[in-house]
């Protein structure tokens, strides 16, 4: 006769992955490197906001990318024609960046800081929030043409965030994009993220970021 | 492709809860997993991956049991509540009020218990 029994173990499902996470934190510390979690949808401004933001706090210490994306590496070589230090992970079809792609990138960009390292998360809205890739700050990007109800659309990513952009301020003409909406929509989620409004095309609201950005260091 | 990363870190804990059993040959033949309404989980496509990748292990044919933690939506007015469904949009006004909502959900993720057979 078989024995049957009940084993009761509550742990994390993604406790493998919260391991490597706070590993990554305190090699984050170790280095002096406030890491960014760059997360939106496909084609909201990601890679040009990167640009901008390098720019922008190279002057204030090292900067460096790791970039993600499910194939190819034209952000990559964007963003190393410009001179600044990247790693590429492609996921192969993978959705989201998890913390021990990130671990392994580390290894390979080989930056040390004091200064700023920033991660672009792979173009989707739902599952780079669940993965904890150790980073100090999430970075929820919208953009006006997505629309002013996304955060009443995926509540989970921007209920996390640590910080809310919005880009492509220069197309509001152009959209039924409504501000107060969208900051309604984000404030129904996530009660005390700064809201930032920002275009990469006319630099409007850079300065702003990039200051807050630096106040954490 | 989410999905199945899911169902891998399912699998792994469920074997890693097992195992922590006494090492006896045993089989895993329900899985229990309680998950926030923003973990981003149905139960169909999980229930797929987690078969395929059971296959050959100890979990092989186990039963996948989800249960989902409630979450609802306060009005920050007046306090009315409403239960809120994954895949619902939020709604940013009370319907008795008007006043502002919040959202009162989580997204985590985690085994609950296994029930094994030796
Ligand atoms: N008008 C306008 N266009 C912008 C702005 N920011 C980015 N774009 C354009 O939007 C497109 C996508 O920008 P990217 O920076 O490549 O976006 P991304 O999020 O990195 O895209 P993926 O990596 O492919 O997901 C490009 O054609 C940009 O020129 C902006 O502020 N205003
Ligand atoms: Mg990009
Ligand atoms: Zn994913
Ligand atoms: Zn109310």
């Amino acid at each position: 006769m078989a024995k049957k029994k009940i084993i009761t173990a509550r742990r994390s499902i993604l406790c493998a992955n919260d391991r490597q996470a706070a590993a990554n934190t305190r090699l984050f510390k170790k280095l002096d490197l406030t890491t960014i979690n760059v997360m939106a949808s496909p084609g909201a401004g990601k890679t040009n906001l990167l640009v901008h933001l390098l720019k922008a706090l190279s002057s204030h210490g090292s900067v460096g990318v790791i970039e993600g994306d499910v194939a190819s590496s034209i952000d990559a070589e964007h963003i190393a024609a410009l001179g600044y230090p990247v790693t590429q992970i492609n996921t192969d079809g993978g959705c989201h960046l998890n913390a021990s792609d990130i671990a392994a990138a580390l290894k390979e960009l080989n930056l040390a800081g004091p200064g700023f390292l920033f991660i672009e998360n792979i173009g989707n809205l739902i599952c780079p929030a669940a993965f904890d890739l150790g980073e100090r700050v999430r970075l929820v990007l919208a953009s006006v043409p997505e629309g002013d109800d996304k955060p009443r659309k995926y509540p989970g990513i921007f209920m996390k965030a640590d910080v809310v952009v919005v880009n492509k301020l220069d197309t509001l003409a152009a959209f039924d994009f409504d501000r107060a909406a969208f900051i309604a929509g984000v404030r129904a989620v996530n009660p005390a993220a700064p809201i930032l409004e920002v275009s990469c095309r006319t630099g409007q609201g850079l300065d702003a970021l990039a200051d807050w950005l630096l106040a954490l260091r | 492709m989410h999905e199945a990363a899911i169902a891998q870190a399912i699998l792994d804990t469920a074997l890693t809860a097992a195992g922590q059993d006494g090492g006896k040959k045993i089989k895993i033949i329900r899985i229990v997993i309680v998950a926030g309404a923003l973990a981003g989980i149905e139960q169909p496509s999980l229930e797929m991956y987690l078969t395929e990748l059971a296959r050959g292990t100890p979990a092989e044919g186990t039963v996948l049991e989800l249960k989902s933690t409630p979450a609802r939506l306060v009005c920050r007015t007046c306090g009315h509540a409403m239960p809120f469904d994954s895949g619902r949009t939020v709604d940013v006004q009370c319907d008795q009020c008007g006043g502002p909502n919040r959202l009162e959900a989580d997204d985590a993720c985690y085994l609950e218990s296994i029930e094994v057979e030796s």
